[in-house]
């Protein structure tokens, strides 16, 4: 049905996409898996036609039922984009125009591509496409402006407009990534359900993703791109399991959660049975409860306070990594601010042993100051910690520079490193004033899988090193499995279970935990 | 609908605020009106007898509540400079009631000029491929943002006045004689006012629109198969418009307190030279009235503002409620 031959593309120079070649058969799913920056995406937008100025088609051809769309003109392409080839993004919350209603963004598909259509059939058909991808409340939906619903609610409308028309071929580029799991699963399990349901010719599906799990629990094939290249392509489970590309085994490998509990303390007494009440204290949480001002509703109305973590207790041993799960709105991050102490609103007792705990964020490319040297960056955290002098700031810098693997960064500014180089520098902050506990809030959920073993593997490395312990929140389950020595389960602000991570993952008690582990599929 | 009422309720207690702080600076600033107005002849018993027939002798909230209960009639009080005859001195609403029309329809047509070549250049500009004309573009509105509406002008009496002959410089013609001659006078103060601010919301636009072009919604929309110019008029122009809208409030407020010089320039008999005089003598129920009114009017643009903002951006209208 698609046919991609030979197909290149370069922007100033540098090739993206080298020479590409790749089948999709009608009502096939292939999936194209690589890393951020192998190309993926510009093949999409190319078969869309929708390359940025900037890129240009060097060679190839692209096929759609033997027409080539690299030969059309733009007026063509417009009218085949849509109708016969639709694509879903990967950023719910961005990609639907936030000053229109949503039903009349997805009415606009009609306006697009038929010169006559009547207003009340449209509707109809939009809202009965609102209803097949799970939208049962459609006619609210339709009446809604995209902020007024959440990522998973804008993805599905999202997909109901590509869906619209009946595509032949879909192509969904990182359309779960940004979704809590257990949404991811609804969402793919509905997309399957619905290339089903279309009768007669069957919809084709290009997935784009960098999670090699996820491609081969939803594709019939996989093809894994390297720098602009496929380097490997075959039937999804022969990929998975016998790959012949040294790069296919490289990506397959740091894929966490290929083993259960951590390897690095399996034969350590620290970790294990160890975890008697004689073991030292970092931290030691009782009866916490953390609240958020509720925005008021009038001038006069009285500040009322929500609860976003609900009588918390635990404690932090030390040199242990304690694991904090659960989906994006759980009091997370609410509890890991109250650990702080940046939220003022706090019940309970918080015991800490000297130091306070500092803190990794998810996001390294806008949690550095872009204005700022790498070293003064670190040395940043001493100044505020009262270190006076220069040379004992600047010598413990280039040891911690040494220890991120960063030697000789000193004036590399941010913006010249890559999304893992940063992580590290972000580690090497929180580190450099030597806390006994550190808190990572999904410290390896922006970055690729390759990416994320390195950090992981840093962050630990340092464990052994300063003899620190984390507190690690994460929303993915291997993440955790291999990073984690205990886990907490949280919901709706509650630790509803909590354990060693191998109990946890073997014998999950709450139904809760048993649906984030199943929507991890491994 | 919650958003609309409390941006109303917000007005309202604002204004009355402004009354309030208008009144009370003008008790507390220096300089005595009662020795102003008898200059030499001042003596304590005339001081005194002249205090109590202003009403100055009672105390300052008496006063405040004497003065809004007039606002609020319409009357405005007596100037103390100005005598309508031998007994009586000139009301304040006589005296600004026929310059205010004038000032407001200055700032009116200002405020219309700026926002059709605004949008215009804004719209044309974002839309160029070409470098050279991006580049041209860029020259134009930079030097039009700097030059100053006073010396702009000028330029436009000399241009338009003295060799193109459009109008004659210094004759004003009043709305009483002639409503198209009053415009067409009025539409060149009004330029000399719309240049510099229609190149700043030129600018703002054209870069709105470019940072809109490039975000994700704008693919999906491609991805459905629109046009560009119904990506540019149906998807983009609307969320770039936003930031203009802000942009557009403080022009507003400028343009109103703008007018005072440039009315000078093209000797346009509004109330600004009335303003600065009256400063100057202390004729304190005249200045007090105009600065209420400028309040007043800015208040009102902001307003506006506001509720365009709420019926453009449906974000803001929950973010309120």
């Amino acid at each position: 049905m698609l046919q991609i031959n030979n197909f290149s593309v370069g922007i100033k120079e540098k090739i993206i996409v080298d020479s590409l070649t790749l089948e999709i058969g009608d009502g096939e799913v292939v999936g194209l898996v690589g890393e951020s920056g192998s190309g993926k995406s510009m093949t999409a937008l190319g078969i869309m036609g929708l390359l940025p100025h900037t890129a240009e088609v060097m060679s190839g051809e692209i096929l759609l039922d033997s027409e080539n769309l690299l030969a059309k003109s733009a007026q063509e392409m417009r009218n085949l984009r849509g109708r016969d080839i639709s694509m879903i993004f990967q950023e719910p919350m961005t990609s639907l125009n936030p000053t229109m209603k949503v039903g009349k963004q997805l009415m606009e598909v009609f306006a697009v591509h038929s010169d006559k259509y009547l207003k009340d059939e449209a509707k109809n058909k939009v809202l009965e496409v609102l209803k097949s991808v799970g939208l049962n409340d459609s006619q609210r939906v339709f009446d809604s402006y995209p902020h007024e619903l959440s990522g998973g609610m804008r993805q599905r409308a999202m997909i109901a407009m590509a869906m619209l028309l009946r595509p032949k071929l879909l192509i969904a580029d990182e359309p779960t990534t940004a979704l809590d799991v257990t949404v991811q699963k609804q969402i793919l399990d509905m997309l399957t359900e619905l290339k089903e349901r279309e009768g007669g010719q069957k919809m084709s599906i290009l997935f784009i993703t960098h999670d090699l799990e996820l491609a081969r629990h939803f594709c019939d094939r996989i093809a894994v791109m390297k720098d602009g290249a496929i380097v490997e392509q075959g039937e999804a489970a022969r990929v998975m399991d016998e790959p012949s590309h040294e790069y296919t085994k490289k990506l397959i490998e740091a894929v966490p959660g290929r083993r259960t509990g951590r390897k690095h303390h399996a034969d350590n007494n620290i970790v294990g049975s160890s975890r008697d009440a004689k073991r030292d204290k970092v931290m030691s949480v009782s009866g916490l409860s953390a609240y958020y001002k509720n925005k008021r509703k009038g001038v006069f109305d009285r500040q009322t306070l929500m609860k976003a973590v609900d009588d918390v207790s635990f404690d932090v041993y030390k040199v242990e990594v304690l694991g904090l799960v659960g989906e994006s709105g759980c009091g997370k991050t609410s509890l890991s601010k109250a650990l702080l102490g940046v939220n003022p609103d706090v019940r309970g007792n918080i015991e800490r042993k000297s130091t306070s705990a500092r803190m990794i964020f998810q996001d390294p490319y806008s949690s550095l100051n872009p204005s700022y040297t790498i070293g003064w960056l670190l040395e940043e955290p001493l100044r505020a910690a009262g270190v006076r002098s220069a040379q004992e700031r600047q010598r413990r810098v280039n040891d911690m520079l040494k220890m991120i693997d960063m030697e000789g960064y000193n004036d590399r500014y941010p913006g010249e490193l890559s999304g893992g180089q940063r992580q590290r520098v972000s580690i090497g902050q929180a580190l450099i004033t030597e806390p006994e506990l550190v808190i990572a809030d999904e410290p390896v959920s922006a970055l690729d899988v390759t990416i994320q073993a390195q950090i992981m593997e840093l962050m630990l490395k340092m464990q052994e090193k300063m003899g620190l312990s984390y507190i690690f929140i994460s929303h993915d389950m291997n993440v955790i499995s291999q990073m984690c020595d205990r886990v907490m389960v949280m919901k709706s602000g509650s630790i509803i279970e909590s354990g060693s991570t191998e109990e946890i993952f073997a014998h999950p008690r709450e139904e809760y935990t048993k649906k984030l582990l199943d929507a991890a599929w491994r | 609908m919650k958003y609309f009422a409390k941006k109303t309720l917000t007005l309202i207690i604002t204004l009355f605020m402004i009354s309030i702080a208008t009144f009370f600076v003008f008790q507390i600033i220096p300089g005595d009106a009662v020795a102003n107005m008898l200059g030499t002849e001042a003596t304590p018993e005339r001081e005194e007898a002249l205090r109590q027939q202003l009403g100055l002798d009672k105390p300052i909230p008496v006063r405040y509540a004497a003065w809004i209960k007039g606002v609020a009639h319409g009357d405005f009080g007596r100037s103390y400079r100005y005598a309508e005859n031998m007994n009586e001195m000139m009301s304040v609403s006589r005296l600004i009631g026929d310059k205010l029309p004038v000032t407001l329809t200055l700032a009116v047509l200002s405020l219309i000029m700026t926002v059709i070549l605004g949008f215009f250049i804004g719209i044309v500009w974002a839309g160029c491929k070409s470098r050279t004309l991006d580049a041209v573009f860029g020259i134009i509105t930079q030097g039009a943002m700097a030059v100053p509406s006073f010396f702009l002008g000028i330029l436009i009496i000399f241009f338009f006045g003295i060799i193109l002959r459009m109008f004659t410089p210094g004759q004003y013609v009043s709305y009483h004689d002639s409503v198209a001659g009053f415009f067409g006078y009025l539409i060149f103060p009004a330029f000399a006012m719309a240049v510099p601010k229609s190149a700043m919301a030129a600018r703002f636009l054209r870069n709105a629109i470019l940072e809109q072009g490039g975000l994700d919604y704008v693919r999906t929309a491609k991805s459905k198969g629109c046009t560009d110019r119904r990506i540019m008029w149906r998807h983009i122009l609307r969320n770039a418009i936003i930031p203009v809208i802000t942009f557009m409030g403080t022009v507003i407020a400028e343009i109103v307190a703008g007018s005072i010089v440039v009315e000078q320039v093209f000797s346009v008999p509004g109330i600004g030279r009335l303003l600065v005089s009256s400063i100057s003598t202390r004729d304190f129920p005249v200045v007090q009235t105009l600065i209420l009114y400028i309040a007043v009017a800015v208040m009102v643009v902001y307003y506006i503002v506001d509720i365009v903002y709420g019926i453009v951006d449906p974000r803001m209208r929950s973010n309120e409620d």
